[in-house]
């Protein structure tokens, strides 16, 4: 569906006919409901921020004033309504630098073996869970759904080459933390 | 996956790092594609490098989505969101003309801000548009009554129609043609107007405004021998009874086509100082390609096997109106259509 045809469809919502409402947000349902996912790492909470992202947007249609734009402006509303969320619940976003990176408290031998294996993917999740909200919030996307740096840029409204150095620099923090694992592996 | 399996990559090409990572995310140039291919194959521990962090996302990558799939179905929120919401009051134009009136009142009787001027002006703007509705100068517009998925809807002329239905949707326009629109298909009825006198312009009574996608037309007959017409950014088809086929790109380049199963078309390019026509019979069809300005307009050749088909099926499905029906033979289509890319890119003759 193109710009012009969902600002067609936005048009028509406005003069009443509800029904053209429904494939914007059969459109968008998927990116909303993961976005909101990617910033509350709640899915249960990302469904419910997702409707009422589609609820709010539907009340202030009238307040959209280039019709074109209508994705960024639903992108933009979750995301509003995910810090509004987060603000309720008090969800901290730590530092990078904070002292859950420099000690490692989670790394226990899930199969004691001779090469002193460990669940690598366990520490991943760890490690991505504790990363500051800006690499999270890029990799969990890029990671869900395998959104192009582009697709990633419009739903966060950032240039593409933040999203780009962002994905970088988020995984090499991850790498980062993997080499500490080994290193305190290792010396087990 | 052990820890012991991550080398110690760093050191040895910190510098292709960002290139191997944008090349997993198919990010990169096909140029610079083919070199991180190239230095892959030549470094061992680079190709190892990758090999770890593309097993690394995909155990991520397969963890969050087992993750996100297991508490919540997306799909529902349409459902959800559907049922909660009411249908939106369109503005009529008495409604505007109160909203008006009130502002003008309001600057005129508000105490602290009396903008005479500005009351005056907005009245003044009022009455004319009264006067001018009065005078008949503005005519009331009337809709079109089409039917679609089996009821009624009245819509204005030109007010634009999409269709988002994977397996399209049959239209009935009020003079008994039926259309059929293939998914993200964008268009308008212009007008269809069964009393226009027979000496009237035949393109202005019955007209479709093609503006990007497929569409499948039956035209009835019309006893005044009224002309149909489906007009495309850079072609305009007329018709008198037929069944064709009309295709419309949007772009800057722009490409229309035009296929017709029974009966004569007569398509015209649309462009500025550009005239030229054809006529199609049974089973011919056009195309018509637009660049810089320019309108090339195909001779007749021979309907494609695929589009054969397709109106073949749109005959046998119209009478239904079952828009699942189409389902096969557009996924033919598209691989038939894929097949004979190469044809297309042919340079058209004048």
């Amino acid at each position: 569906m193109t710009k012009n045809a969902e600002a067609t469809l936005v048009s028509q919502v406005l003069n009443g006919r509800r029904e053209c409402y429904r494939p914007l947000v059969e459109k968008y349902q998927m990116k909303i409901y993961l976005l909101a996912c990617s910033m509350l790492g709640n899915p249960s909470e990302a469904q419910d921020i997702a409707q009422e992202t589609f609820l709010v947007a539907y009340k202030s249609l009238n307040q959209l004033k280039d019709q074109t734009k209508f994705g960024s402006w639903l992108f933009g509303i979750t995301r509003n309504l995910c810090y509004s969320a987060m603000r309720r619940q008090k969800i901290k976003t730590e530092p990078i630098d904070s002292v859950a990176y420099q000690d490692i408290p989670n790394v226990v031998p899930m199969r004691p073996s001779e090469e002193n294996g460990v669940d690598i993917l366990s520490i991943l999740m760890k490690r991505l869970d504790d990363l500051p909200e800006k690499y999270r919030v890029l990799l969990r996307l890029k990671y869900l759904e395998d959104y192009s740096y582009q697709e990633i840029s419009e739903m966060l409204d950032i240039p593409v080459d933040l999203v780009r150095s962002r994905l970088f620099e988020g995984r090499r923090l991850l790498r980062e933390d993997l080499d500490n694992v080994r290193r305190i592996a290792n010396e087990h | 996956m052990s820890i012991n399996e991550f080398c110690c990559y760093r050191g040895c090409c910190t510098e292709w790092e960002q290139e191997i990572l944008l090349y997993m995310d198919h990010e990169i140039s096909p140029d610079s594609c083919e070199r991180v291919q190239r230095h892959l194959d030549r470094c061992d521990e680079c190709a190892r490098f990758y090999r770890i962090m593309d097993r690394e996302e995909q155990l991520l990558s397969g963890r969050l989505r087992h993750q996100v799939e297991l508490t919540t179905e997306p799909d529902i929120i349409a459902d959800l969101v559907m049922r909660d919401i009411p249908a939106f009051q369109p503005i009529t134009f008495s409604q505007r003309v109160k909203e008006q009136v009130s502002a003008a009142a309001f600057y005129l009787f508000d105490r602290d801000r009396r903008h005479y001027s500005l009351a005056a002006s907005i009245l003044i703007c009022v009455c004319g548009l009264l006067l001018a509705m009065r005078v008949g100068n503005v005519a009331e517009v009337q809709n079109i009554n089409i039917v679609r998925t089996g009821q009624v809807i009245p819509i204005a002329p030109k007010e634009p129609i999409f269709i988002y239905l994977d397996e399209g949707e049959f239209i009935q326009l009020p003079d008994d043609s039926v259309i059929y629109a293939m998914k993200d298909t964008y268009f308008s009825v212009n007008s269809c107007n069964m009393d226009a006198p027979e000496s009237s312009s035949i393109n202005e009574e019955r007209s479709l405004q093609l503006f990007s996608g497929k569409l499948c037309i039956d035209v009835s007959p019309h006893p005044a021998k009224i002309g149909f017409s489906v007009i495309c950014p850079n072609a305009k088809a007329t018709v008198f009874g037929t069944q064709f086929y009309v295709s419309t790109t949007t772009g800057p380049s722009k490409t229309t086509e035009v296929g017709v199963r029974v009966g004569s078309v007569m398509v015209e390019k649309r462009g500025k100082n550009q005239v030229g026509l054809t006529i199609l019979e049974n089973k011919e069809m056009t195309t018509i390609n637009s660049f810089n300005g320019v309108v090339n307009l195909r001779s007749p050749y021979p309907l494609r096997p695929d589009l054969r088909r397709l109106l073949d099926c749109f005959n046998e499905a119209r009478r239904d109106r079952s828009a699942r029906r189409m389902l096969p033979v557009l996924h033919l289509t598209e691989n038939l259509k894929n097949v004979s890319k190469d044809d297309s890119m042919l340079p058209l003759p004048e």
